[in-house]
């Protein structure tokens, strides 16, 4: 190779790696504003004894320190772990059997497959509105039916003890979260080539047979994956539970993130409420790895 | 490597996930002059109150200001339970308003943080046009300086159903918290869907808060020593008027089933729906009845609230207009409080909103429309308020109790988790002792 090749190529790889750069600059700008930045920030804000309208002074650990041997913080830990398990539970269960029976050619088909999508459509604080009336004591509708059908001899206060109003926070989010593990393995469903079930039918697979050497295997990575996008989303969840039981009675259904709002909105000490949120970011963080690595081994 | 820049990856989005709406806030405060080099901006946050004429006349008397002025106002109206998450990140983005709508007891707890004017020259302006109730001056002050302008109170009252009370063998209203109970105890029918007592005690429930301490407060309890350096809740008296409420939710059931969950709008639903034979209140449902069942409106009564072994309580609730100190606009926000406070056009305003919205000018009380007997009812009471911090006066500390809830949470305890009294009043001592030693 001449002396003038290797200039042309060095000048060539410059270019494209000015080009690269100038290329992804966009998005690690809008990384450096939208995420880091705030990350930094709420980051030193928790190693801070700031409330609303103060600078707030440098305290280390202290915010972490106090959260820990907070039995309140323990409960919410409790809290947030029962409350995304069992909505993921319902999430993943009924959202595989939504997707089974949408792929199945039943009448109205593309219709149901419509209504399945409906709670995710519906905005959030509008659905949880819907849902307190459901179950409010006061002309609402559940006990309502109850009453009438002589199942209960008097009012049911549904979110009026802990455990019914933990039960009622995650119906809630389950209701809303099954379209998109439904929709998911729908999709998953429908990539499956109908020929490995003529091959199975030909080995003499019977349905369940079937189920489980052609249609598990092959949902199995989309539902992981549907899985831990929704369990991520279940952790951060924060409208449901707020607008419905404010985190009682008595903190039965105080999460993570109504606990770093109450600290922060409620009582005003920003500090706190950020070390709260960012206590609870390893699990997250190696959730979104997973699913991130997932994502990328997939691509 | 590629593990590690997934990780970094993940850590940042789940941080953003708790981090992302810090900075949204304050979107629709702000005064000062646009961009572009127009009108100077005004915003106004109000509470959003029951009586749509009343918002209307405050909205008009506000765009009429700014009119007057050659300025742009903007009156965002808002629902209480919103004020406090819209103060703080307000505040946190340096986003304010030039005025806010303030009830006393968060008025105290800003001042405190140093986030408010001090107003006391404003205060005196309008005290020397019109005299103020005297008592109204404590609960604005903090260190000797007014830091809200009063602009109206709001007294709480009893509501009660004649005909239900009749048809339970009352002909009249309960004297005192043990006749409450006892009428409660009658007039509630599960198979009717009766709630003998419309009260509540849920999470972020202010009336609750109210409500527990005019019964404290009349069976001789407090949540604060005369000095103010200690709380004294933890007492016998406290833990009789406990008590009485814990026995009327445990024992009697005379309480909706999911009374510790009820919001601010739950005794006004109870009520308006029919299912309520008493509730403790402001104005709002008699404002609403007004308009809106004639029948219901007919069957209410309106009465004092009753009194305990150490007398009669009235929790004094005072409503308020306040300006950030931060704001471009000072000048012309303190005009325009004058301006609204303004004694014609104020009593107009104050009569859209009648029984609500009382006057805190005294000799209003003697005006027409206080002398009709339900009306008169409500003013009665103001003379008479009792404002948090009692055995003290008003402070930054009795504010923050109060916007922390931490007396419903006392009862949440009793209530739901059906802790012994006294401990859960001792838990609450503490908590009040760790306010005040900050």
């Amino acid at each position: 190779m001449r002396q003038g090749d290797y200039i042309r190529t060095g000048s060539r790889r410059a270019n494209l790696r000015r080009l690269g750069i100038a290329l992804i600059s966009p998005v690690v700008i809008y990384m450096l504003i939208v995420m880091v930045f705030p990350f930094i920030w709420a980051l030193f804000v928790s190693l801070t004894d700031k409330k609303v309208g103060s600078e707030g002074a440098f305290i280390g650990l202290q915010n972490y320190g106090e959260i820990m041997k907070d039995p309140l913080f323990w409960r919410s830990v409790l809290n947030t772990v029962i409350f995304t398990a069992a909505a993921v539970l319902l999430k993943v269960v009924f959202g595989v059997v939504m997707a089974l029976l949408l792929n199945e050619r039943i009448v109205f088909r593309n219709l149901n497959r419509a209504l399945l999508i409906l709670p995710w459509t519906i905005p959030t604080m509008v659905s949880v509105l819907i849902w307190q009336w459901i179950f409010s004591d006061i002309s609402g509708v559940l006990n309502y039916i109850l009453l009438n059908l002589h199942l209960v001899e008097e009012r049911v206060g549904f979110l009026a003890s802990r455990s019914l109003a933990m039960g009622a926070v995650v119906l809630v989010n389950a209701w809303r979260g099954i379209p998109f593990v439904g929709i998911s393995v729908l999709a998953g469903l429908q990539c499956i080539d109908g020929t490995l079930y003529e091959a199975a039918t030909i080995d003499g697979a019977n349905v369940l047979q079937r189920f489980r050497s052609v249609t598990l295997p092959m949902i199995k990575n989309v539902t992981i994956l549907a899985t831990i996008v929704t369990t991520v989303w279940t952790l951060g969840d924060f409208e449901i539970v707020w607008v419905l039981t404010k985190g009682g009675p008595s903190n039965g259904t105080q999460i993570l993130s109504t606990l770093s709002y109450t600290y922060g909105f409620m009582n005003m000490d920003i500090g706190k409420a950020l070390a709260v949120a960012l206590i609870s970011f390893p699990p997250l963080a190696v959730l979104i790895h997973f699913t991130t690595k997932r994502m990328l081994d997939q691509s | 490597m590629k593990k590690l820049v997934a990780l970094i990856l993940a850590a940042v989005l789940t941080a953003t996930l708790f981090t992302g709406c810090s900075n949204s806030a304050g979107q629709n405060g702000g005064g000062g002059t646009d961009d572009e080099g127009g009108s100077t901006k005004f915003t106004v946050w109000m509470l959003k109150n029951f009586s749509d004429v009343s918002n209307q006349y405050f909205v008009d008397r506000s765009e009429q200001f700014g009119a007057e002025k050659g300025i742009d106002v903007t009156v965002e109206m808002i629902p209480y339970a919103e004020f406090l998450t819209k103060w703080t990140a307000a505040i946190e983005s340096g986003e304010t308003p030039d005025v806010t709508y303030m009830g006393y007891q968060e008025a105290g707890m800003f001042a405190a943080q140093g986030v408010l004017m001090d107003l006391s020259d404003v205060y005196q302006q309008i005290d020397e046009r019109e005299a103020l109730y005297p008592s109204l001056r404590s609960a604005v002050s903090y260190e000797g300086a007014q830091y809200a302008i009063p602009y109206w109170t709001e007294p709480i009252v009893l509501h009660y159903r004649k005909d239900l009370l009749e048809k339970a063998g009352y002909t009249e209203p309960p004297k005192t918290w043990e006749e409450f109970r006892e009428i409660a105890k009658a007039c509630n029918d599960a198979a009717t869907g009766v709630i003998g007592a419309g009260v509540g005690f849920g999470k972020n429930n202010s009336d609750a808060e109210w409500f527990a301490r005019a019964v404290i407060w009349s069976y001789g309890g407090a949540l604060f020593s005369e000095d103010g350096t200690s709380s004294i809740v933890n007492s016998k008296e406290t833990e009789e008027a406990v008590q009485l409420i814990s026995d009327m939710f445990l024992v009697d059931k005379s309480v909706a089933p999911s009374a510790v969950n009820w919001d601010d709008s739950s005794n006004n639903n109870a009520y308006l729906s029919g299912q309520a034979a008493m509730v403790i209140n402001a104005g709002s449902i008699y404002n609403n009845l007004k308009t809106s069942d004639e029948e219901l409106y007919a069957k209410t009564g309106v009465a004092t609230l009753p009194s305990g072994p150490a007398g009669r309580y009235i929790p004094g609730v005072c409503n308020n207009l306040a300006v950030f100190k931060n704001t471009e606009n000072a000048e012309l926000a303190k005009e325009y409080l004058l301006y609204m406070t303004e004694p014609e056009s104020y009593r107009e305003w104050l009569a859209d909103g009648a029984p609500l919205t009382c006057p805190i000018y005294e000799s209003f009380k003697n005006d027409e429309i206080w002398q009709d007997p339900v009306n008169k009812a409500f003013i009665d009471t103001v003379d008479s308020f009792v404002f948090l911090g009692y055995k003290t006066d008003f402070n930054p500390a009795a504010g923050e109790v109060y916007t922390q809830r931490m007396v419903n949470d006392m009862f949440q305890q009793v209530l739901v988790e059906q802790t012994d009294i006294p401990t859960a009043l001792q838990n609450l001592q503490d908590q009040i002792d760790a306010v005040i030693g900050k």
